[in-house]
Order: C-alpha cells, then structure tokens, then sequence
C-alpha cells in the first residue's frame, strides 16, 4: 500500500534517529555532523510547513523558503524558551525540545493531510541532462579545488614570525616559585639562551634552549630574591644575536 | 510577454505565465507568453560552472593578497565579475525557465557569501564576528542567554543568532565558527529566495524577480558586511522571508491563517534577533499597510499587512522596554548625532567630510571613484523610469507602492554620507532601501526596457548598467584595505587580526584563566574576547575611559585613578599601533581624544611608560605585543 504522507514519515524517522544520535554521541563526531545539522535546520521547518500548508499548490522553492527559514525562526524563539528553563541550552534540551516539535509537528501534517484529496507532496527538478550533471560534477570538484587553494593560503605561515616569553608567579601562594616558559612561532628552529635576573643580577642561566616552530619550553625555578623586594625577571636571548635582548619580561617587586 | 486590457490604467498585471509561480496564474489575471525550454535548469549548470571560476580566482587572489602581491586586485574585481555578469546577463534575457531563474539566484546569492567566506576561511576576523562569537560561548558555556557583552553590550539582548548558532553548534559537535558559517549560508540562500518570491509575488514576473533579485545582490553590504557571522546577517533575511509571506498571503486566501503563523514567526524572530532590522520591518510593515488603505484595497490580505505592523510595532517597543532597554543609549546618540551634522552642513556651519578617503588619509584609486559616482547615478537615472512603471502598471499592489516609497527614500540618505556620525549608518541603511531601489529598477528595466522587440544590445547595455552598480556597491561597501587578507595593518579590524594577535590571547586564556578585566586596543580587545575569554573595559562598556590609560604619555595619578575605577587586572600594549594612523579612524574606541580625526601615529615611547614603575609587572612579551599585570597597584584585585 503506497502511503500518502513518505516524506513526513521520513522527517520522523530522521528526527528520532538524530535525537537518538545526540543524545547518545553514538556513530562518532560524522554521524552527528550528519544528523544534527537536519535536525537543527531542515527537519522542524520541514514539519511546520506541512503543518500548516497540507494543501497542494505550495511550490519547491517555497517549500524550500519556508523550511529552512522557518527552522532559523525556530530555532531563534525555541532558543529563548529553552534560556528560561532551568536546565537552558544543552546538547540535550535542544534535542528534546526540536524533536518534540518536529514530531508534533508532523503528527499535525499527517492528520490534516488525511482528511483531504490533495496530492502527497513531490519534489523533482525536472529532466536533468547527463551534460548538465556532468557540468555540475566538474564545478563542484573546481569549487572543492577552490576551497582547498584558498585554506591552504590562509594557513602558510607568512611574516618574520615571533617567540613568546613569559613570567608568572608560582602557584604556591606567597611562595619563592616562578613560572617561566617560552613559545616558538618562528618560521624556523631557533636557538635560545634565557636568562633570569633578581635585581638585575643574572641568578640563573639556560645556555641553549632549541625550540621548534610552535613548540614550548617552560620551567618552575625557585629564585631566591637577591635582596628583600627585589625585581625577578627574565630575559631572552637568540643565539644567533646573542647580545641583544630578544625578549624581557619582569614581575613586579615586593615592598 | 503580452498584457491584458486595461493595464496601462493600472489595474491589471503584466506576467509572463510560463515561468510564473502555479499560484500566481490562479490568483492574477495574465495573459501567456510561450517560452519553451529545453531544459527547465536551462543555462544553469554552465554558468554555475563560469561562477566556480570565478571563485577560483578570488582564492587565488585572496592568496596572492597575503603575500601582499599588487596583482591581486584585479583578479579579485575579475573573479567577482566572472559571478555576477554571465548569471545577471542570464537573468536579463526573457528566455529561462521560473526554475532556472530561481536556480541562477540560488547561486548567485551563493557564490557571492563564499567570497566573504573566502576571505577568512579559517576563523572570524570581522569586528562584529567576535562579538557575537562571544555571545554564542557564553550561552554554551553558561547555558543561558542575555549575558551582557563587555564590548558591544546590546548585542546580548538580542539573542537570536547566539540562540541558533548554539543550537548549530551543540546538536552537531562542531566549531562556532563552522556553525556561523552555516547558519549566515543557509540565511543567505532564506534571503535570496524570499526575496526573489517576494518580488514575483508583488509584480506577477518572473522576470521581474529575477533581475530584481540580481541587484539586490548589488547592494553595498551584500559581499561583504551582510554575510558575516552577526545578528543582522540573520534578521534580514528573516525579515525578507516575513515581508514575502505577507505578500503571498495578500494572493492565498484559502491558506491565510497558515501564511500568518508564518508571518508571525517571522515577526517575533526578527524582534529577538536585531534591533534595527525589527525597527526597519515594522516602519516598512507600517508604509505598507498605509498604501494598501490609500488604495482602498479590497484584498483582505492588505488588511492582514496592518495587523502585522501593529504587532510589529508592539513586539517591539515590548522587547525595547522590558528586554534591550540599552537600545536606546546604544542607537539614540548615533541617529541624533548624525542628524545634527546633516543639520549644520546644510547650514554651512562645517564642510562635510572629504569622500574616498579613509581616516588614515589614503585616496580611493580613480577608477574607483568613478564607478562608485556612476552606480549612484545609474540607480539615481533608473528610479524615475521604474517609479513611473510601478505606478502604471503595479499601483493595485500595496506592496508594490511601499516598496516604492522605500526607494524613494535612497535619495534622502545622500546628505548622511557627508557627515562622520552619518556615513556607516547611510551605508547600512542601503540594504534595506535596496529592498525597493532593486524592485523598482527591475520593473523598469524588465517593462521600459526588455520587453518587445528583442535586440541584443538592450539586454546588453542593461547588464553594463547592473555591473557597474554592483561594483559601485562592493567599492562603497567595503574599504579598499578591507575587501581583500593581507599583511598587517594598523586598527584595521580584519587586517589586523593574525597570529601573534591570536597566540597572544590564547596565551591569555590558558595561562591567566578567564573572564579577567583586561584593557587592550580595538583589535586585541576582539582577540581578548573571543580566543582569550578575558573581559575587556571600555569607556563605551563601561563607562571609564581606560583607553587613556595607553595613550597618555606618562603614567601618574589620573592613570592609575582610571586603573583603580576600571578595575583592571591586565593591560595589553600592542607596539604595533605607532606604526601608522589607524584605519578605522580610532585606536582603542570612538571616544578617544581625536577619533576619526587622528594625524600623528602614537609615540612608541609612550608604552614604555608600564616599565617604569616596579608595582607592575611585564608578565608577557611576544614583540609586538606586551602584557602587563596591573592589579597590584589598585589593590583590585
């Protein structure tokens, strides 16, 4: 027996396969990537609109409208009506709370569609020639070459590049303990030497320290104050400009 | 395309019933017009092809733009023509098919958000973008919304992107920013849609709604502004898709009650999702419903538009009273600001200001400027011509008429871009009166102009006209430093936005933990906000003018005062803001001494002012930027 109603009986069975998935994290991050995106943007518009227009004469593209503009205006109000409960916006609210209005939602479509002569809904693009699927093949592989391209520009690394050094107290609280670390974002491995001053008196020396791009060096030194108050801090050196200071950082000194 | 009998005296509309929507043949009397189609996706799959060229070469030129190559301006205005001139011209000819027409419109709305996406395809980079990528982490993490935002603080009372995003992001595990792009893409197709439906709703033509839709994508903040991941990316074309329900609903009345909950829908979206949108909705809402009672219309569905307006209207002041009351301060001083400098220019109190030029004094190229005045004039030449055919021929239609009125109203926001105050909101305000001024122009152009005797040429020199006015639209929409990456530049929001920004401030979450009073300059308190988590002070947040804390040569008694008010807990200087005027005409707010009117670059000497004093502490040093801990001196904290 052909059904009149597929399309709303497709729209709960994903609903209930997408909450499932959810609320579950069953599948993996693709799965949920898959069913959760519908699940937010196409399937309570999808139910709505069928809701509230049973009628034949709703075209595609107004279907189409409708759909997904109706889940963004969804989404928007059941937003601000989950912010006023008290468990607000989770995974799991927002999964409950679609799936009950996709499915009340298509529960009302299916009951207005009994009572009536109109046809089921159908969705067809017309004749799609092989040429003209075969055009779109080949602008969706430019468009995917063109992504890449554009990605992989955005993400070379441009510019002279940098280090960080920082200084920050121990966790210990009123203890002698300083935190010191240093982050490479140089193009290159970079040589360093660090230097940690107490009233500017060199205590400490870390004569080579090589840091690949993005890598991080750090260390807790106990520093005992040259004199009552005085200033630690630490200074940064490249080996291959030894004598200038690359980098300077300081706590600030005790009364 | 022929018209039935009595069409000239206006009650009778012009439509060419093959590629008409099946309701519109039912509800309007047309007369036919054969258009045999081989294909009903005809020139579609081709010229979507020529548009993936076309995105092709904007990457390439988005590319070229880091690595500051010269070359890459023309590619990227060539790559912008190669999308919008082969699907206009399509559009133009009254061959394709309604499903082709829809199909090219689709696309073009399409390719065109990619271009903003292409610019900033790994993370936002646009001043608005941080603010409400803010927004969305504080409703995941806290798992509310309204948490009020430190640096545009009525964007938390306007929830509706934060609420959708949020959805996005926590039903499929993904990114806030892959669910931005996803909810402004998919808002972007809403709109295009919605507008093209709405305008072969009010003019019966499909023809019509096509290239109407084409220059709607002209506007100025189509490319660009309107496609970045912020609240009014989201309620335009939420606010489109209401006004074309309501103008369906005026021609369905078997499904009335159905296109109303939609519209209501529609409504209370937009109120909760961005002020100005809503406002702009129920004054056009208001024009609509007035016309339809000018008219005498004796569609019930005019009557519909009126109750819309008025719930509008109370839906509004409703969420301004009870809801976004900091409206107010937030949009009230712009308007009377800008209104007050349009004032005295007309007096001739004061000149305005110089136009193509940015507050860090670079002229716009030549060329520029020439098609940006010849836009302004084409569209200025076109209204009167479509203005005449949408009396003669659509003036039964209500919604014709107010959209109408709103292009009427194009002219009047010219004294605006005279003005500082003025400028940005004149700007703005064109993706609103384009609503009209595309309508208007289609009418025109479509009825005085295409129809009849084909000849190549008309559709020809009809295409050079709607290219210029989209180039005219991303050159006034768009500073020429803005449109495309490149190296940095100073407080200039997207071009300032790059690693060692980055880093640092991730630097900062990690290391410093969150939601610390931190005082930065206009781009590292973007970089504070969204990677770092950190709560930046303003004088416009909060009402204490911390940027003098930087800017001030020395540090004393009336900077530490300004420390101990703001509460401060941190202080980023970034060396980088003496390296030239800033772009945007400020460096840290638009309260700052000399904003917008800046003519010497900071003193690099002045940073070194937190160095001196032993009760502060250099806790950070990457370069450029310098983090320092100032909480000991206020004993804030």
């Amino acid at each position: 027996m052909r059904t009149r109603y597929p399309d709303l009986l497709l729209v709960a069975a994903l609903t209930v396969v997408g909450a499932a998935v959810v609320l579950t994290s069953v599948g993996g991050g693709m799965t949920r990537v898959v069913l959760g995106l519908p699940l937010a943007l196409v399937l309570p518009g999808y139910a709505l609109t069928a809701a509230l227009f049973p009628e034949q004469g709703l075209g595609l593209l107004d279907r189409l409208t409708l759909t997904l503009g109706t889940s963004l205006a969804g989404l928007t109000i059941l937003g601000l009506a989950l912010n006023w409960t008290p468990w607000g916006l989770t995974p799991a609210t927002w999964t409950v709370a679609l799936a009950t209005l996709t499915l009340a939602a298509a529960l009302v479509a299916i009951r207005r569609r009994q009572g009536r002569v109109a046809e089921p809904v159908r969705f067809s693009l017309g004749g799609i020639s092989r040429r003209q699927w075969a055009t779109f093949a080949l602008g969706a592989v430019m468009l995917v070459a063109a992504v890449m391209v554009d990605r992989a520009g955005a993400l070379e690394p441009r510019g002279a590049g940098f280090t960080q050094l920082w200084i920050l107290p121990g966790t210990q609280p009123g203890g002698e303990e300083v935190r010191i670390g240093i982050t490479s974002g140089e193009p290159s491995t970079v040589a360093y030497r660090l230097e940690l001053e107490s009233g500017s008196q060199v205590v400490r020396t870390w004569s080579t320290i090589e840091l690949a791009p993005g890598k991080t060096w750090q260390a807790t030194v106990a520093v005992n104050p040259i004199r009552p108050g005085a200033r630690t801090a630490a200074v940064l050196f490249r080996l291959d400009f030894p004598d200038i200071a690359y980098r300077q950082v300081a706590l600030a000194g005790s009364k | 395309m022929t018209l039935v009998a009595g069409a000239a005296s206006g009650e009778s509309m012009p439509i060419d019933d093959s590629t008409a929507a099946p309701f519109l043949s039912s509800s309007l009397r047309v007369a036919a017009r054969t258009s045999p189609a081989p294909s009903t996706l005809g020139w579609l799959a081709p010229l979507c092809l020529l548009a993936t060229g076309g995105l092709l070469l904007i990457s390439i030129a988005d590319g070229a733009a880091r690595s500051g190559q010269a070359w890459a301006e023309p590619l990227f205005w060539l790559g912008l023509l190669a999308i919008f001139v082969p699907i206009t011209g399509r559009l133009l000819l009254p061959g394709p098919a309604r499903l082709e027409r829809i199909g090219l419109i689709a696309a073009l709305g399409a390719f065109l958000y990619l271009v903003k996406v292409f610019h900033s395809p790994i993370g936002f980079t646009f001043h608005d973008e941080f603010v409400h990528w803010r927004n969305v982490q504080n409703a995941i993490t806290s798992g509310h919304l309204f948490e009020r935002n430190p640096v545009i603080p009525v964007s938390g009372d306007f929830p509706g992107l934060a609420s959708a995003a949020a959805a996005m992001s926590q039903l499929a595990g993904i990114p806030i920013f892959t669910a931005g792009l996803i909810v402004i893409g998919v808002a972007r197709l809403v709109a295009v849609l919605a507008i093209y439906l709405l305008y072969e709703s009010v003019s019966g033509s499909s023809w019509v709604a096509g290239i109407g839709a084409a220059i709607y994508a002209a506007n100025p903040g189509f490319v660009f502004f309107d496609a970045q991941f912020s609240y009014e990316s989201l309620a335009l074309p939420l606010a489109a898709m209401t006004v074309f329900v309501l103008a369906r609903r005026v021609h369905d009345r078997p499904q009335r009650h159905a296109w109303s909950a939609v519209a209501m829908l529609g409504i209370a979206s937009v109120v909760i999702t961005h002020h100005l949108t809503s406002y702009i909705l129920a004054i056009f809402l208001t024009l609509w419903a007035i016309t339809g009672l000018y008219r005498r219309s004796e569609r019930a569905g005019e009557k519909g538009v009126a109750v819309a307006a008025l719930l509008t209207w109370v839906a509004v002041v409703a969420w301004l009273i009870f809801v976004a009351s900091l409206t107010v301060n937030y949009l009230f001083p712009q308007v009377t600001t800008a209104t007050k400098q349009v004032v005295t220019l007309i007096a001739g109190e004061t000149t305005g200001r110089q136009l193509f030029r940015s507050y860090a004094g670079n002229v716009s190229p030549l060329w520029e400027q020439i098609v940006a005045y010849t836009s302004t004039l084409l569209i200025l030449l076109g209204l009167p011509f479509g203005l005449y055919q949408v009396w003669r021929r659509h003036r039964r239609q209500a919604g014709a008429l107010a959209l109408a009125v709103a292009a009427i109203a194009f002219p009047a926001s010219f004294p605006f871009r005279l003005t500082r105050s003025g400028a940005e909101a004149a700007n703005r305000s064109t993706e609103f009166l384009f609503l009209g001024i595309a309508f208007v122009l289609a009418v025109g152009v479509v009825e005085l102009w295409l129809m009849g005797r084909r000849d190549w040429r008309k559709p020809a020199l009809a295409l050079g006209g709607a290219a210029i006015i989209f180039l005219g639209g991303v050159i006034l929409g768009f500073a020429p430093w803005a449109r495309l990456p490149g190296p940095y530049l100073v407080s200039a929001d997207s071009r300032s936005i790059e690693p060692e920004g980055i880093t640092a401030a991730r630097w900062a979450s990690t290391y410093l933990g969150p939601d610390n009073r931190i005082l930065a300059d206009r781009t590292n308190v973007l970089l504070m906000l969204g990677y770092g988590g950190q709560r930046p002070i303003t004088g416009y947040g909060n009402g204490v003018p911390t940027y003098r804390v930087v800017l001030s040569p020395t540090f004393g008694l009336r900077e530490l005062a300004v420390v101990r008010a703001a509460e401060l807990h941190y202080v980023v200087v970034d060396r980088r803001l003496a390296w030239g005027l800033p772009l945007t005409g400020v460096y840290f707010e638009r309260a700052e001494p000399d904003a917008a009117r800046v003519t010497f670059p900071l003193d690099p000497r002045d940073f070194s002012k937190f160095d001196l004093s032993t009760s502060i502490a250099r806790i950070f040093d990457s370069g450029h930027i310098v983090i320092y801990d100032v909480g000991g001196l206020a004993g804030a904290h």
